[in-house]
């Protein structure tokens, strides 16, 4: 799992996390958007596979 | 099939019977052999696969004695006794014969065929009886005058159980089919394009519904871009399987890559010269860009509703007691936080932009595809926090971004790898 999100957080997103990346957003003022996390939801099965109690 | 049931032989039918003719005496049967060697051992009907056959046609009227062709009327019967002749037709395979004691005037069999007797459909290179004269694959698009030859067919047949009362037209008229005209075979339709479309959806697969031949008629037969001629080539396989290969040639944005996990097999791996560490290969996740796809969908119109900077909701009550109320993403403690830590972090050099949080919300869970059986999927969704709870859990709002599929990894596969 923790190799899942080593892919999904590529060199884009990193980039973009630190530096932001410029939208132009819906209502036509283009902004420097940086992504944040903010929740990770998941279920008891998948969430002690992604602490790796279980595999 | 149906065969009709022999008749016993006239030998054996006392003379006195007045519709047979002389009788002659039986001839002995040969003795039959016993005994269990001797018995005659027959191939069984399946082991033979024999077709069944229409009884055979009546002889030909010419080579009959005259009198028996004679019609007597009622008051005539009555007053003197026709001479019978007992006419009889040859056996088909079966045996099966028929036997008339005046020639009959009409023989409904002779036109029976092979369609009739079976359920199983006869090979195409068959004549073309009165049960196969259906309306051909092509009729309902035909869309030429109704006085075209291919018109004349339409009869609905008479043994087709499928077809409704209402559709079972002519079966009660006097004219035969080959001399019907087009305009009695559609009786109960206004023309011959609506009566081929009824003909359709009460045949075949029963699963057609009134909406959904509305819907054929509306959005495909009565646009003005079809065309008939379009489809004397079309087969719905062919061009099934060039709508699957064009979706499958279009990525969409997903990528499809391996996944490397690093086992521990427990030994050293400090040193430069120490064998590399076990990698196990977990293939098939795919998965999307993630900047690839806030940007989609913040430069789309449904972001409009989005929020771009978080404050705090606030409600005073009657006393003047100010409360925080949390509700939305925006307006938690959190996104304020990571509001403020990004206006005091040093912005890009020359960027006058209005810089923005772009809230991620993950979530992830397996999902059973079957109720038997293990097909299973694990999806990542991803949520965005600027947009608000209420529009973001409707259904229909099309809030949820599908990010990655992650394929699923046992330990006995684990275990077999690194052995």
């Amino acid at each position: 799992m923790h190799s899942v999100w080593t892919l999904l957080m590529d060199e884009e997103f990193l980039k973009a996390y630190v530096h932001g990346s410029v939208i132009c957003c819906a209502d036509g003022i283009t902004r420097r958007v940086y992504p944040r996390i903010f929740t990770y939801s998941a279920d008891y099965p998948e969430k002690y596979v992604i602490v790796f109690i279980f595999s | 099939m149906f065969n009709k049931p022999p008749r016993p032989p006239t030998t054996q039918i006392p003379s006195e019977d007045p519709l047979c003719g002389p009788s002659t005496p039986s001839p002995t049967p040969p003795p039959l052999p016993t005994g269990r060697g001797l018995r005659k051992k027959r191939a069984t009907w399946k082991v033979l696969e024999q077709l069944p056959q229409p009884p055979t046609p009546l002889p030909d009227r010419a080579s009959l004695p005259e009198h028996s062709l004679l019609v007597s009327s009622p008051v005539e019967n009555a007053a003197q006794s026709v001479p019978s002749v007992t006419v009889r037709t040859s056996t088909n395979i079966f045996g099966v014969l028929r036997e008339y004691s005046v020639m009959p005037s009409q023989d409904p069999e002779e036109t029976a065929s092979l369609n009739a007797m079976s359920d199983i459909p006869a090979n195409r290179n068959d004549t073309p009886s009165r049960t196969s004269r259906l309306a051909p694959p092509h009729a309902s698009i035909h869309t030429s005058s109704p006085h075209s030859p291919t018109t004349r067919n339409v009869t609905p047949s008479r043994t087709s159980r499928l077809a409704p009362p209402h559709a079972s037209i002519h079966t009660s008229s006097p004219h035969s089919p080959t001399t019907s005209t087009a305009e009695d075979d559609i009786t109960p339709f206004a023309n011959w394009s609506t009566f081929a479309l009824i003909n359709w959806m009460w045949k075949g697969s029963k699963e057609k519904s009134h909406a959904e031949v509305d819907r054929l008629v509306q959005s495909v037969l009565l646009d003005p871009k079809f065309n008939a001629l379009d489809l004397q080539t079309f087969s719905t396989s062919r061009e099934t399987r060039r709508f699957d290969e064009a979706l499958t040639s279009k990525k969409d944005g997903w990528m499809e890559t391996d996944v490397l996990i690093q086992v521990p097999d427990g030994h050293s791996h400090r040193l430069p010269t120490d064998p590399p560490i076990a990698t196990f290969v977990v293939p098939g996740l795919h998965r999307c860009s993630l900047m690839e796809v806030i940007r989609t969908i913040w430069s789309e119109e449904t972001s409009s509703g989005f929020h771009y900077a978080p404050f705090k909701l606030l409600w005073q009550q009657d006393s003047g007691n100010i409360e925080r109320l949390y509700g939305e993403l925006y307006t938690t403690d959190s996104y304020l936080q990571a509001q403020e830590t990004l206006r005091k972090s040093p912005g890009e050099p020359s960027c006058t932009l209005e810089r923005v949080i772009c809230a991620l919300m993950f979530w992830s869970d397996s999902t059973h595809l079957a109720s038997f059986g293990n097909a299973a999927l694990w999806p990542l969704y991803l949520f965005f926090g600027n947009q608000s709870k209420y529009e973001r859990c409707k259904p229909t709002s099309g809030a949820c971004h599908h990010v990655a599929y992650i394929p699923k990894v046992s330990l006995l596969q684990m275990v077999l790898c690194i052995v």
